[in-house]
């Protein structure tokens, strides 16, 4: 066995032993020789200003099970840390709030947004596909993915169908997702609309120690050859939830409104109220074409609307530029641009009734986000491939409507988020 | 308002009459660079913006098993 192969199935082993044991008793039962595609990554995810900061190792393998049957594992280990926005907004003296466990509690500075720094999280994810043939021209795929944090849980199953047509130069897919989460949020599920400032040692305004959510997904696709160097692919999905949408962890403040020296400052901070169900809709549209110099752009464009008021749009562009050696330069751009939620609101003036949902978590809010990118992909001598990615993430919210009252007229209500990616992934 | 886009996408791409690449054409389209998926940085995407934004999903299923939204 030469070196190369020897370390290939070394790794094998442990990928399969890694993703639960289920990977090498299937490789012998199903007899191939076909060895493991694997790929390694890790990705940082890091907030500026001490904010979210995430490590994501994953590893993922393909293998042929038999002839046009593959089975497909990932395992990912996410570690989140850092400080994040509650949604409360600043007030002109220091603001102490309750952590989530209702035993302590931190402080915040005049004039500054209130972060929350008691987020720190780890999730294991795994999940597996397998693909067959089921005739000729039609293949399924079925999948079962689950996770754990230590306050979520998810489990998922999925299936899919892809039927090629017309010479195989369209192929139209079908699938259907369900998902069910369990939330048990340090502290408890809070009391909707109540006090969050009770103080640290008091009995806080809880009311539950778990809550659940279920997601039903229906996508259907049609990939289109164009030409012998032009691809599209077009899919309208649409989703529907049930459950907990709230986060335990998000206020809205309270602020008065009537004229004076505090007009403006937060008189309570309250936790917010979602609807308990969510009905989405998106269209993609996406373009890959190959140029005679084999460089490659790739356009998608998302359209997404929901009964919670949002429209979403969303354009993605990558250009390959590749070199000679089979390696390649990547530079990507994306915006995104959101609508708020109807029930969005930066804060509630106290003599508005508090209506029956409301949330200030800002990425419900008018937001645009940009990423800017370059990706680098070579081609060693082995045929392995190593890649590495930078991309700078910025994201803008306007505050909504009628915020700015008072002593919150000059503040910047919500902070902008910057935040780098940087990714390296070795395929073997 | 789905089937209507849906019909009108069908007859567009008909109407195009469109010639259908053999498979010995093939040799651009089967590139890595042509996968409308990559199997890492997709999935790493995906993660990040659902965590930061309201929208998920389109390429693939919504769903996001994580906390994070």
């Amino acid at each position: 066995m030469s070196e190369k192969k020897y370390i290939r199935k070394s790794l094998s082993t442990a990928t399969g032993l890694l993703l639960g044991g289920v990977a090498a008793p299937c490789a012998h039962a199903f007899g191939t020789d076909t060895p493991w595609e694997l790929n390694a990554a890790v990705l940082y995810y890091g907030e500026s200003d001490g904010r979210v900061q995430a490590l994501e190792p994953v590893i993922m393998g393909r293998k042929e099970l038999d002839d046009e049957e593959y089975l497909n594992l990932k395992l990912v280990v996410d570690s989140l840390t850092g400080a994040t926005p509650t949604g409360a907004v600043p007030s002109s003296h220091p603001q102490t709030f309750t952590r989530p466990s209702g035993k302590g509690s931190y402080t915040i500075a005049a004039g500054e947004v209130p972060l929350d720094d008691t987020f720190h999280d780890t999730r294991t994810a795994l999940s597996v596909d397998w693909e067959k043939a089921l005739t000729e021209m039609t293949r399924s795929t079925f999948g079962a993915n689950f996770s754990s944090e230590f306050d979520f849980q998810s489990l998922g199953l999925s299936a899919t169908i892809d039927h090629d047509l017309n010479q195989r130069n369209t192929t139209l897919t079908a699938g259907i997702a369900l998902e069910t989460d369990t939330l048990e949020p340090e502290g408890g599920i809070p009391l909707e609309l109540a006090s969050a400032m009770v103080p640290a040692g008091k009995p806080q305004n809880r009311r539950d120690s778990s809550e659940t959510r279920d997601q039903i997904d229906l996508l259907l696709g049609l990939t289109q050859v164009i030409n012998e160097r032009t691809l599209m692919q077009f899919n309208i999905s649409h989703s529907e939830s049930d459950g907990y949408h709230s986060d335990p962890f998000k206020f809205i403040s309270i602020v008065q409104d009537a004229s004076g020296p505090n007009q403006g400052e937060p008189l309570d901070n309250i936790y917010e109220n979602r609807p308990d169900s969510r009905s989405k809709s998106s269209f993609f549209w996406k373009t890959l074409h190959s140029f005679t110099s084999e460089d490659v752009i790739d356009f998608s464009y998302r359209y997404l609307t929901d009964d919670w008021g949002i429209k979403s749009h969303t354009m993605d562009l990558r250009y390959t530029w590749m070199l000679d050696s089979g390696s390649y330069w990547q530079p990507h751009l994306r915006f995104y641009k959101q609508e708020a939620a109807d029930f969005y609101r930066t804060l509630l003036p106290q003599s508005e009734t508090v209506p029956e949902f409301i949330s200030a978590d800002y990425r419900l809010g008018d937001l645009a986000s940009t990423t800017v990118g370059i990706k680098y992909s070579q081609m060693l001598a082995s045929e392995n491939l190593i890649e590495f990615r930078l991309e700078l993430l910025t994201q803008t919210n306007d505050p909504s409507p009628g915020s700015r009252i008072g002593s919150q007229a000059g503040r910047q209500l919500i902070l902008d988020t910057e935040a780098s990616i940087l990714q390296f992934t070795y395929t073997f | 308002m789905y089937k209507k886009l849906l019909m009108f996408l069908l007859l567009s791409l008909s109407g195009c009459s469109l010639t259908p690449v053999q498979p010995w054409q093939r040799d651009t389209l089967a590139r890595p660079q042509m996968r409308p998926v990559h199997p890492v940085d997709t999935a790493f995407d995906d993660h990040i913006y659902f965590s930061k934004e309201a929208s998920s999903g389109g390429q693939s299923f919504a769903g996001g098993g994580c906390g994070c939204n």
